[in-house]
């Protein structure tokens, strides 16, 4: 198998492929903190794209709760059982990926093909707490955490080496060169489902009455007019921050995405250690045990929780924060510069201006004209 | 390059084991064909016979009984990834043309007709392969390769019960009242029924594994039954259609054929699936050959 490098692994690793970095990749920052699983980006999804028969159990965006949440049933914990136990050694994976495990003979990567039954829970384990049982008690007597429970939102990926297009044994399944949307050509698929066992993430869906399968597009049509996907726009919780990553050595500060991931090692992608490369980066939730958060983000969790929870005294951060879900355009550079943060489209024409505190006004609490008393003062 | 040096070890083999035989001695042997009618399953010859009255095409026409069956046996696929197949050991062949027509018979042993292609099932397929242009070498037996096409065509049982409107899809995933589906949604479906045909056999061309091209314009019949546990499926097309890509059969000649046979409830699909080795003589008889029979 060829060698290809995955930074987020620190080393060179086994793809069946030669290594082929698009142009420009198209990456994500989820904000986990800010995430209150209303699903609107769900149902944005799903009115766009999957609305039709046949697409009925399908969420290209799901969010689910973690850790007992999964859609496709388990899919997390069986993958990762199937893997096994593996190890990292100074932020450097020495572990095998879901590629260096597979035979090679029977199957060129681990996967597990969901059945009809484990696409029709998307909300099993909703709100579940983990750390133990509240058992009527327990009401914020201790000063820490102790159990809890957090939202992570999902998409396709669009991996830098996406099992789904090793997988697909015609070549149906094509990483674009312009933007690294992972799509599936319907015209070349013939429903063989090798990507729906070989996606670690169940991103690939089967639609049984096309007998094609289908899957996240990342709103292909408007990205390339340099706008945000249905699911980034929509989010009202603003946790989204869309545009592109930097996939070599060369990292540009004033990109949004890059400035999270790369320069503040604040976002991480999901189970890196499955090799694909998952474009897709969450910041972390910052009241969840880090051990949990490190077999799912990788090594550095400790530091980008305390790096967000010092986010008041970090002006940048703040305001890089502030302009997720403050334009429908990509923002493709950002400042922040005396407490109001700027965002830049793809022609540097500024989209986004946002003062990083709002300004308060109040207000007295009776209208004198009016003869009224105001409800609201703020 | 491993596909075809394979191809040649395997055909050095078949040979060497007192396989099938060259095309002349076929000829010569003609005569004695009916002698095979009253032992079928001896033979591992794949012969069209000739029938001046028109080809059978229903698999329960009476009219196959007399044609001898070929007894292949299958291997599963071992050659390249996903790998798997093989729980088929043996497909039965019968061939007829008319001059016009010809008609292909498989049977084989499946205890459950898997018609329903649901998220995680898959449905039980066969398919038959023939050079698509004659070359001084034979293509790669695994589907052809570059330089040397093969003409694929592929009975789905979920294709054919569509035909038939036995589709499974409404009973195993009901319409959900309330469920909001976008109105243009039965023209995109309808668009993806026209593109696929409304015949249970689809015809290809392939060359090499996963390089599957359905032909623009489609020219293969399909007709299938099930029972006491065996699919009996009919393939027909015309000996000639006139498209570059379809192999052209000529009576009294001979060409090549390979078989695969797909079991849907042992998740087989795609590369998963019995397949021969290597190719089989095909030959079709000449048409006049009752008459040369009776002559002497």
């Amino acid at each position: 198998m060829p060698k290809v490098f995955n930074w987020q692994l620190g080393r060179e690793m086994d793809y069946p492929y030669e290594q082929a970095l698009p142009e420009k990749q198209i990456g994500m920052v989820f904000d986990t903190n800010k995430c209150i699983a209303c699903q609107t980006c769900s149902m944005a999804c799903k009115m766009t794209w999957t609305s039709g028969r046949g697409q009925e159990y399908m969420f290209w965006n799901n969010v689910e709760s973690k850790p007992y949440g999964t859609y496709p049933t388990a899919w997390d914990v069986a993958i990762l059982e199937k893997l096994g136990p593996q190890t990292w050694e100074d932020g450097v994976y020495t572990g095998k990926t879901i590629f260096e495990a597979a035979d090679g003979l029977k199957e060129k990567m681990l996967g597990i093909l969901p059945d009809d039954a484990d696409w029709a829970h998307p909300n099993i384990g909703e709100d579940q707490i983990a750390g133990g049982s509240v058992a009527q008690g327990e009401h914020l007597n201790e000063p820490i955490h102790k159990f809890w429970y957090f939202y992570l939102p999902r998409i396709c990926n669009h991996c830098s080496y996406p099992a789904c297009l090793a997988a697909c044994p015609r070549k149906a399944i094509y990483k674009r060169q312009e933007d690294g949307i992972v799509l599936i050509d319907q015209s070349r698929c013939r429903g063989y489902r090798e990507c729906v066992k070989g996606c670690p993430y169940g991103k690939s869906m089967f639609r049984p009455n096309h007998e094609t399968s289908e899957k996240c597009v990342a709103c292909y049509p408007k990205v390339e007019k340099g706008l945000q996907t249905q699911c980034v726009e929509q989010c009202i919780g603003k946790i989204r921050g869309q545009g592109w990553i930097s996939l070599g050595d060369k990292v540009r500060e004033d990109h949004p995405i890059d400035y999270l991931v790369r320069v503040r090692k604040m976002a991480f992608p999901l189970y890196p250690q499955l090799g694909l490369s998952p474009n897709v980066y969450y910041i972390p939730p910052i009241h969840v045990p880090a051990d949990y958060l490190e077999q799912m983000f990788g090594p550095g969790v400790k530091e980008a929780q305390e790096a967000y929870k010092n986010a008041p005294n970090d002006e940048t951060l703040r305001g890089l924060l502030v302009l997720f879900g403050s334009s429908p355009e990509i923002m493709e550079r950002f400042e922040v510069k005396n407490g109001v943060a700027r965002g830049y489209n793809r022609e540097n024409k500024m989209v986004a201006e946002v003062p990083i505190t709002e300004p308060l006004t109040l207000r007295e609490a009776k209208d004198i004209r009016l003869d009224v008393y105001r409800m609201d003062v703020t | 390059m491993r596909a075809a040096s394979l191809a040649v070890l395997f055909l050095f083999l078949f040979t060497a084991c007192g396989g099938p035989a060259t095309e002349d001695a076929g000829e010569q042997a003609a005569p004695e064909q009916p002698a095979a009618e009253s032992a079928p399953g001896m033979s591992n010859q794949i012969r069209a016979a000739y029938r001046s009255e028109g080809i059978p095409y229903d698999p329960d026409d009476k009219a196959w009984k007399e044609i001898p069956a070929a007894r292949i046996p299958l291997s599963p696929q071992g050659i390249i990834p996903p790998n798997g197949g093989g729980s088929v050991a043996e497909l039965g062949v019968r061939a007829a043309h008319d001059g016009e027509n010809l008609a292909i018979l498989l049977e084989w042993k499946d205890k459950n007709a898997d018609r329903e292609v649901g998220v995680a099932t898959f449905r039980d397929a066969a398919a038959v392969g023939f050079p698509a242009v004659e070359t001084d070498m034979l293509p790669s037996p695994f589907m052809g390769d570059e330089g040397h096409p093969v003409n694929i065509w592929q009975w789905t049982a979920d294709f054919d019960a569509n035909a038939r409107g036995m589709s499974g899809f409404d009973e195993r995933y009901p319409h959900t009242e309330g469920v909001w589906i976008f109105p243009q949604d039965p023209g995109v479906t309808r668009q993806v029924r026209a593109w696929r045909g409304t015949e249970p056999v689809m015809e290809f061309s392939a060359k090499g594994f996963g390089t599957l091209q359905r032909h623009d314009s489609q020219s293969v019949y399909g007709l299938s039954q099930h029972g006491d546990g065996t699919w009996r499926v009919v393939l027909r097309r015309q000996l000639s259609t006139g498209i570059p890509e379809d192999t052209l059969f000529r009576p009294g000649s001979a060409t090549h054929i390979v078989l695969a046979v797909w079991n849907g409830s042992m998740n087989e699909v795609n590369g998963k699936k019995s397949l021969t080795m290597n190719w089989l003589p095909f030959e079709l008889e000449p048409t006049m050959v009752a008459a040369a029979t009776v002559a002497p």
